[in-house]
C-alpha cells in the first residue's frame, strides 16, 4: 500500500487522516516520517491551521462601525419587512 | 416581544459586528452593506426557525455566511469565462507526475508561534490577506477561517476537492511570501 505525497497532502488538508483504516494510517504515518517534503508540509500546514484559528479570534475582537444613517435605514427596513 | 426576537434590537446590537464580519470577507463596504441588509431581511423571514440553541449573534452570522457565498457567486458570474477557467489546475506544478512534491515547502523567516502572540502580526496578516486575489481569497477564508465544510464549498462554487486543495495551497504559499516580506525582516 503505497501513498503518494499528493494523496497524503490532500488527506491532511481535508483533515481526513482519521477516516482512513488503521493500516492505511500506519502507511501514511510511515510515509510522512520517511519523506522530508511531506514532513515539512505537515508541520507547515499545522502552523497555518494554528494561524487561521488565531486570526478568526483576532477578527472577532475587531469591530467596524456602520454609518448611523445606514443603521437607521436597516431598522426601517426590518420594521417594514415584519409587517408583510 | 423578547429582545432576542426583536429585529430592530438585532440591528442596534449586532449590525456593527456583522458589518465587520462581512467586510473582512468581501473587502468592499458596499458589498458588505448589501450582504448585511440581505442577512437581516432573511433573518426576519425565518424568525420562527430561531430556536435559541445558539445566541442571536451567531445565528445571524450563520445566515450571513450564506449571503456572503451568494455575493461571491454574483461576482463570479460577472467575471468572463476565461477568468473562471483560470482556476488552478489539479496537475499544476506542485507535484511531479508520480504524485511526489516537486519541491520542499519554503521556510518561515520568523518564529510563527512567537509572532502569533503579537497583535501587530495579525494586522500584517490581514493586510496580506487583503492582497490575495479574489475569489481565491474568499474561498480560502471560508474553508480555513470560517470552517465551512469543503464539500459544501465545492458544490457552491462548482469546483473539485482537488481544486479546492490547490486554492488553499496557493493562498497559503502567497501568504507566507507576504508575511516573510512584511513581518519576517523585522522580527527574525
Amino acid at each position: 500500500m503505497i501513498f503518494t505525497c499528493k494523496q497524503i497532502a490532500r488527506k491532511m488538508a481535508d483533515q481526513k487522516l482519521h477516516e482512513a483504516s488503521p493500516m492505511q494510517r500506519w502507511w501514511m504515518k510511515l510515509h510522512i516520517k520517511m519523506c522530508v517534503v511531506c514532513g515539512s508540509y505537515q508541520r507547515d500546514a499545522e502552523k497555518f491551521q494554528h494561524a487561521e484559528s488565531k486570526f478568526a479570534e483576532f477578527e472577532e475582537g475587531c469591530q467596524k462601525k456602520l454609518a448611523p444613517d445606514f443603521k437607521e435605514k436597516l431598522k426601517a427596513q426590518v420594521r417594514e419587512s415584519q409587517k408583510k | 416581544m423578547s429582545k432576542e426576537r426583536d429585529p430592530e434590537f438585532w440591528v442596534e446590537e449586532y449590525s456593527d459586528y456583522l458589518f465587520g464580519f462581512a467586510y473582512s470577507r468581501l473587502y468592499d463596504s458596499h458589498k458588505a452593506e448589501d450582504v448585511l441588509q440581505e442577512t437581516f431581511l432573511a433573518a426576519v423571514k425565518s424568525i420562527d426557525k430561531f430556536d435559541g440553541r445558539v445566541s442571536v449573534k451567531f445565528w445571524l452570522r450563520g445566515i450571513m455566511k450564506y449571503k456572503i457565498i451568494d455575493s461571491i457567486k454574483r461576482d463570479l458570474r460577472e467575471l468572463n469565462e476565461s477568468e473562471l477557467n483560470s482556476f488552478p489546475e489539479v496537475n499544476s506544478k506542485i507535484f511531479k507526475t508520480a504524485g511526489v512534491f516537486s519541491r520542499k515547502v519554503a521556510d518561515w523567516d520568523f518564529d510563527p508561534f512567537q509572532s502569533f502572540e503579537k497583535e501587530e502580526f495579525w494586522q500584517i496578516f490581514r493586510k496580506c490577506l487583503e492582497k490575495m486575489k479574489d475569489p481565491l481569497r474568499s474561498i480560502y477564508m471560508m474553508k480555513e477561517i470560517d470552517g465551512i465544510d469543503a464539500k459544501q464549498i465545492c458544490e457552491e462554487f462548482n469546483i473539485s476537492h482537488a481544486n479546492l486543495w490547490v486554492i488553499t495551497h496557493r493562498v497559503r504559499k502567497s501568504m507566507k511570501v507576504c508575511l516573510n516580506k512584511n513581518w519576517g525582516d523585522t522580527y527574525k
